[in-house]
Parts: structure tokens; C-alpha cells; sequence
């Protein structure tokens, strides 16, 4: 049999092995809570898993090394023939190294809030894109956010975010798919070999990320010296909400932040992807591969470090980056408000904020638009539309449109006043979870 | 959000006015060049530690 049916984890366990079940229950306790049946497929063809095996373990003498891994789908419904499984019920799944440590390759789930522990009177928003699986002749497709896991040998942690982003990147915008055989290639060579992986460092890392296509900016902070934490956040929510997953590095390691939560008093909590778990161990005691964080956690957190670093992705044909935008609207905006800044397609925009701006439908706007929200005391009161594509210092050229209850001046359009009289709504670029 | 809501938020959302904001930019750009020296020298260190900041755990 290809496939084998279980229900509980006792069975699953003598099929998969103690150390599998191990790994199982540390990393992803918060799936295994709501799954009702389990498909263990024995020998799964895993593209990360031949890459790894090529580059090290076909040439190692370990025993019980294959080119094949085992790949357990997790449903939230009981049945007992994959033919009559429900297509709603599929929740993804994970993928086993036959290897003796770091178990874990990597997992597909679909985002839960009961996985999360978010309220169902909060909200929860990540960036998702489409997955699709064959059981057989049954196919599953489920909005995901990919999650993969260093084996210590051929990657670390840093390849393993930079894997997580960019097979994100390459989903849901635009670029190559990233694979980890170009990872160790385009390894800016330090101490010899690249194998096995020693560490990267971060401008390694956006080296490789170049040479595979993708814009990666790098910016720094110095909480300790330059009391800048705030600003670090601010730069983390600007690119969690734009649906760009920034790279968060600090303390020796990287994590990617993909999201948040909200509750209804504006509590908001970080939703953090992390390979070994080492920061969310560190942060809220959590082994899971994903979970939650406070945003007062993670900026206590950061308050502590010498250096924090942030790999932010842009953009191809995004010329006006975040450090002109925060020049700009400083200056603009009055400096009791607060500020929300998110870097989007124009077309979403339109979609989303036709109504509220009074966008006309032949205005030519460029690609990217970088949208500045001003609030006054949790209160949405006017903004500002930056042209992303324009030169870095060409603060005046930017200028797409100002609006200020209700009145919206385009500037690129013989200076077009428009009284909406429409109510002005957030935007946002991440899909809000509500099962 | 309603309009009621809008209405009493602040009218005074922008430093300049709106209708001669570009002379308003104009005016800033002093400013602008001291903001883009500053952020220079950040780049710089960013870099110099980039190079040499080990990403292992």
C-alpha cells in the first residue's frame, strides 16, 4: 500500500518511529490537536529532500539513508477511504528526512486560528499562497505559507528563511524558485568549503538572494546604543503588511515574521516562522514551528540587542525605498499621528480603495504605490499615495495623492481634487484567517 | 469608521498646505540632504557589520 490511513497516534507512531513521532509532537502539537486522520505516504519524492541528498548524503555511508522521505498528510475530519475525504478537510502536510537528526523538512499547513491560539473574536492576517497535492488520484489545494527546516549539514537557518520567503516570493509575486542546490553554489566562499554549512551572514545571504533574482534590501538597527527598537518595528509591520515577509535577524539567528493577530482592544501578536524554534523558545517558550508572539515580547526582546537586522524584500521596478518614504511623510504629516505604511500593487489599491479615494478608472498609475495611512488615536484620518517607481532622492516627483477627510488632491493628475464624501478604509495586502 | 467619527477627527493632518505642498517640498530640502547623510552613514555601518555577522543557530 502507498497510502495508509491512521487515526491515532499510537499506530502512527509504530509506523513512522519513536524519533519521527518525537519531532512530530514538538514542532506541530498545535496541528496534531485538531487532526482527525492521518495519511502516511511511505515513499514521497521530495524535491528539497534530492537536492539535500545530492549534495552530501548520496556521497555519506550512513545506513537507512534513501532518496525517498515520508510525507504525512493531516485532515480535520475522521474517514477511513482518502475517496471520501472532504476537500475542506485537508490542513497540508509534513515531510520527514530519513536522516538520524532534524527529522523535520519541511510543511505545508493550512493556517488555523485554533493552531494559533487566536481568539475567535480576534483577528489573524498572513500572507498566503496556493499549494496543491495529490493523494493518489485526489488532488487537495489549500492557501499556505511554506515552512521548511535546516538539517544542520547542508543548510542553517539562514537558508532555511531565505527557502521560506523566496518559495513564497516565487507563489504569490514574482521571481525564480528558489532552490537549495543555488543556495550553496552562490555561497560567497568565507572558510573553504560550503559544506557543510558553517553559518551565513547577512550579507552573504542577500548576495545569494541577488544572484537568484530577488531585490533584498538590508537595513540595521542598534537598540542598545541607538534606542531604535520602535523604528525596527515599524519597519517589520511596514513589510508584514505589504505581504513582503521580512527577514528578522538577531541574537545569531534568523526568523521570518509572516503575520499578526489583532484583538479587539488593538493587541496586536506577531505570527513568527522559526526553523529550529531557537528564537520562539527564547521569546515564548515554544518548541512549534510557527506560533505567536506579543509585540511587547518581541520589542523587549529586541530592546536587549547590540544589532538587530531586517532583509526586506522590494519590488522589481520599485525604485523609491522605505528610508525616502519615512523621510518624506515625516516632514508631512504631523508628528502626533500615527503612521501605517505599506508598499502594494496599484491594481489592488484600485480594487480596494476605488470608493474611498474616488480613484478614476483611467487614471495611470504606476506599478507599485507606496500607501501611507495617518491615524489619529486608532482613527483612520487621511494619507498619502508615494509613486514607488521614481528616483530615491526625487521626494517631490513621488507624489501621487494626499487625502484629508474626504478631499483627495492627485497631484500627478492636473492636480485633481476629488470630494468622495466616501468613508476611508484600511488597506491591506494579507488575507485575514477565519476558519 | 463613520463620517460622524471622520468629521471629529483632526482637520490638521499635514504639516503644509495641500494646495502648494510642492514649494513646501522645495523648502525642506535642506533637510532632506541632512536625512539622506545620516541614513548614508547607518548604510555604511550596516554593511561593515553585514559582513561579519554569523546566522548559525
Amino acid at each position: 500500500m502507498l497510502f495508509k490511513v491512521f487515526h491515532d497516534l499510537e499506530a502512527l507512531e509504530k509506523e513512522i518511529g519513536a524519533s519521527n513521532m518525537e519531532n512530530l509532537k514538538q514542532r506541530f502539537s498545535n496541528y496534531l490537536g485538531i487532526t482527525r486522520t492521518y495519511i502516511l505516504e511511505e515513499k514521497y519524492i521530495d524535491k528539497e529532500w534530492r537536492e539535500e541528498y545530492s549534495i552530501v548524503y548520496s556521497f555519506t555511508s550512513y545506513e537507512d539513508i534513501t532518496p525517498l522521505t515520508k510525507r504525512l498528510h493531516l485532515f480535520n475530519e475522521k474517514f477511513d477511504d482518502i475517496k471520501k475525504a472532504k476537500k475542506d478537510s485537508y490542513l497540508g502536510y509534513i515531510v520527514f528526512r530519513p536522516v538520524p537528526s532534524n527529522r523535520i523538512l519541511k510543511a505545508i499547513l493550512k493556517p488555523v486560528k485554533d493552531a494559533f491560539k487566536v481568539g475567535k473574536d480576534e483577528q489573524m492576517f498572513m500572507p498566503l499562497c496556493k499549494f496543491t497535492t495529490h493523494i493518489g488520484s485526489e488532488e487537495f489545494s489549500i492557501d499556505a505559507f511554506p515552512f521548511y527546516c535546516q538539517d544542520s549539514m547542508v543548510t542553517v537557518c539562514a537558508h532555511a528563511s531565505m527557502f521560506m520567503a523566496c518559495l513564497y516570493m516565487f507563489k504569490r509575486h514574482w521571481g525564480n524558485r528558489p532552490t537549495l542546490k543555488d543556495f550553496v553554489k552562490l555561497t560567497p566562499t568565507m572558510f573553504g568549503r560550503n559544506t557543510p554549512s558553517e553559518a551565513l551572514t547577512p550579507a552573504q545571504m542577500l548576495s545569494i538572494l541577488a544572484s537568484i533574482g530577488y531585490n533584498v534590501r538590508l537595513t540595521s538597527f542598534k537598540p542598545l546604543e541607538r534606542k531604535d527598537t520602535l523604528e525596527c518595528l515599524t519597519e517589520i509591520d511596514t513589510f508584514v503588511e505589504s505581504a513582503l515577509p521580512p527577514l528578522l535577524m538577531y541574537g545569531d539567528h534568523v526568523v521570518l515574521v509572516v503575520g499578526h493577530s489583532l484583538s479587539r482592544e488593538g493587541k496586536k501578536e506577531y505570527i513568527i516562522f522559526d526553523d529550529s524554534s531557537y528564537h520562539l523558545q527564547k521569546l515564548i517558550g515554544s518548541t512549534l514551528f510557527a506560533f505567536k508572539v506579543p509585540s511587547d515580547i518581541l520589542q523587549k526582546e529586541l530592546e536587549k540587542q547590540e544589532w538587530v537586522f531586517i532583509g526586506n524584500f522590494e519590488f522589481d521596478r520599485q525604485y523609491f525605498p522605505l528610508k525616502s518614504v519615512k523621510i518624506l511623510t515625516d516632514e508631512l504629516i504631523q508628528t502626533s499621528l500615527r503612521k501605517r505604511i505599506i508598499l502594494a500593487e496599484s491594481k489592488d489599491i484600485k480594487v480596494q480603495l476605488r470608493e474611498a479615494l474616488g480613484i478614476i478608472e483611467d487614471f495611470n498609475f504606476p506599478h507599485y504605490l507606496w500607501l501611507i495611512e495617518a491615524y489619529e488615536k486608532n482613527i483612520l484620518v487621511g494619507g498619502v499615495l508615494l509613486d514607488a517607481s521614481v528616483h530615491k532622492y526625487d521626494y517631490k516627483g513621488s507624489l501621487v495623492a494626499l487625502w484629508n477627510n474626504q478631499n483627495v488632491k492627485f497631484y500627478k493628475y492636473n492636480d485633481t481634487l476629488i470630494k468622495t464624501g466616501a468613508t476611508l478604509v484600511p488597506f491591506t495586502n494579507l488575507r485575514e484567517i477565519t476558519n | 469608521l463613520s463620517k460622524k467619527e471622520q468629521k471629529q477627527a483632526s482637520s490638521s493632518i499635514f504639516k503644509a498646505d495641500i494646495s502648494k505642498l510642492k514649494e513646501y517640498i522645495d523648502s525642506k530640502q535642506s533637510l532632506f540632504e541632512k536625512r539622506i547623510e545620516e541614513q548614508r552613514q547607518k548604510d555604511r555601518q550596516t554593511m561593515e557589520k553585514g559582513m561579519v555577522y554569523w546566522i548559525n543557530t
